[in-house]
């Protein structure tokens, strides 16, 4: 179902995102030093964000690989079925891979330097993308029934 | 500047949660029982809960919930029709007594809202026979547990017949 799918989207979008901001609370909670987080969130800015989403979508996408495989294997029918599901998954990560690109060249069209707007621009436009991959991708999970009359 | 970052982030992830949490809700579905047995045992009055995540599939298309009344069963004295304790039961409903008389057949799993003297209804399944000669009650029947047939009491109301099952699906 649609919902479920969202769900899940935005369940692993959030995750991804605090996922991002995890060193800065680390750093927040452990550290007795006085920290300036315009420098912080810059450092995230330039590196590590860029790292972490861009990393994180490379797994992403060989987890999905590997699950869909590992979910279909079981007979020659579900196996066909399978298939047809990776060709789709192909078809959304292109499409969420050409959408990501396009907006996260908005901003900087109209002139947004590297820095903190540009991490959220980023991070919303890495959101989208995950949503648009998990929406597809976590159908997979959910409960179906046959009626048992027929 | 990052107070206000954090802020924004923290109120966007806030108000997703809460979107996401409140559409859930109100897409799950409450399910109340049926008797499928003797109705002078107590019964269960617990509901169950069908969550937005589980479809249904008859021949092969997806069912829509709207178009039925769902119960879950309570007892087995259905299960030689297939349907057994604990299952959830699609009951497509009548919309007058002519349809009944025209659509209704022998082996039908009939749904009764059986209309107590106390004015408490009691909804249970039953397995069609026939119709009295005036086309007002119906001949219903259960089974046992060892399989025997067990005639209803007493004739059911044309009128409390509200449905027939048309799906049965195991959780």
């Amino acid at each position: 179902m649609l919902l479920y799918r969202i769900l899940c989207a935005a369940i692993w979008t959030i995750a991804l995102l605090l996922f991002t901001y995890s060193g800065l609370v680390l750093d927040v909670i452990f550290t007795k030093e006085n920290i300036n987080f315009d420098v912080k969130i810059a450092d995230i800015n330039n590196n590590l964000f860029m790292i972490v989403s861009n990393s994180s979508i490379v797994v992403m996408l060989i987890i999905d690989f590997f699950t869909t495989q590992f979910l279909f294997k079981k007979n020659s029918k579900e196996r066909s079925k399978g298939f047809i599901i990776r060709g789709w998954n192909l078809t959304w990560i292109a499409l969420g891979f050409i959408l990501a690109v396009i907006l996260a060249a908005i901003p900087h069209i109209k002139g947004a330097e590297n820095g903190v707007i540009g991490h959220i621009h980023i991070s919303y436009v890495f959101a989208v993308y995950v949503i648009i991959l998990f929406c597809h991708k976590t159908h997979l999970l959910q409960v179906n029934h046959i009626n048992k009359l027929n | 500047m990052s107070l206000l970052v954090l802020l924004i982030f923290g109120i966007s992830v806030c108000l997703m949660l809460y979107v996401l949490i409140y559409t859930y809700k109100k897409n799950i579905i409450y399910v109340d029982r049926v008797i499928a047995g003797s109705t002078s045992i107590n019964h269960s009055d617990a509901n169950v809960i069908i969550t937005p995540f589980e479809n249904f599939y008859s021949n092969n298309k997806k069912v829509k919930l709207k178009d039925y009344i769902i119960k879950w069963v309570d007892g087995i004295c259905m299960t030689p029709k297939n349907i057994n304790d604990k299952d959830i039961v699609f009951i497509q409903r009548f919309e007058n007594n002519k349809q009944k008389l025209e659509t209704i057949k022998k082996g039908d799993v009939l749904y009764i809202e059986y209309n107590k003297c106390d004015n408490e209804v009691i909804p249970k399944i039953r397995e069609f026979l026939e119709f009295d000669k005036l086309g007002e009650s119906a001949k219903t029947f259960y089974y046992l547990n060892d399989g025997q047939i067990q005639e209803s009491k007493f004739l059911h109301k044309i009128d409390d017949v509200k449905g027939v099952v048309k799906m049965v699906f195991s959780r």
